[in-house]
């Protein structure tokens, strides 16, 4: 399914012949995986492995996104407001979650496993943003 | 389509695919992180948290 709506995606920039229709492909391939998590060993605590794939993925999703915006960036200037905006804030954002991370690992207690929740929030949105400012840059 | 737009659809493929590689190995975990593997994203975090170090492509430029 995921390959599927990939490739009709794909599809569909090329019909358009129009290159910026794909970026949010490459969003949407980074979002995808956190839904298709696979099963986890016995005894592990999901929200903490679950914690840990987040910011893992929204490091690699930044880091992805912002290092294509700078070497593509005569192409596609309307994109470095986006890229400016993720390296403002993505850093301490996944840091941020990171640490919390390690906190709730550390003693799992209800107030870690809320803070971790909120830093997760961040990052999410931040990621969110990303994609919906990506989105507008297509011409429709 | 002319050579610019092939161009620029093989970049973004190249990044895709990279990217696909690396979520599927996040997509796998079944298991809390190693030590070895925390230190690899301590690491990779102070990297770009760093202005000393940070990459060229983390940098915000006028």
């Amino acid at each position: 399914m995921f390959f599927l709506t990939m490739v009709r995606l794909s599809v569909a920039g090329l019909r358009r012949a129009n290159v910026l229709s794909m970026l949010p492909v490459v969003i949407f391939a980074a979002v995808f995986p956190l839904f298709a998590g696979c099963k986890l060993l016995p005894g592990q605590d999901p929200l903490l492995v679950r914690a840990e794939q987040s910011v893992r993925f929204a490091l690699a999703a930044t880091d992805s996104f912002v290092k294509f915006e700078h070497e593509h960036r005569q192409e596609y200037p309307a994109l470095k407001p986006v890229a400016d905006r993720i390296r403002q804030y993505a850093p301490m954002a996944i840091s941020s979650a990171w640490e919390a991370t390690k906190s709730y690992k550390r003693s799992k207690t209800a107030v870690n496993a809320d803070v971790l929740i909120q830093h997760l929030a961040v990052v999410e949105t931040l990621t969110r943003e990303a994609q919906a400012a990506s989105m507008s840059v297509v011409p429709q | 389509m002319n050579f610019t737009i092939i161009t620029a659809v093989i970049a973004i493929i190249r990044a895709l695919v990279a990217l696909v590689g690396e979520f599927r190995a996040i997509a796998k975990q079944n298991k809390s992180l190693s030590p070895q593997e925390e230190a690899m994203l301590d690491s990779q975090l102070k990297t770009i948290m760093d202005p000393a170090t940070r990459p060229a492509h983390w940098r915000i430029e006028p």
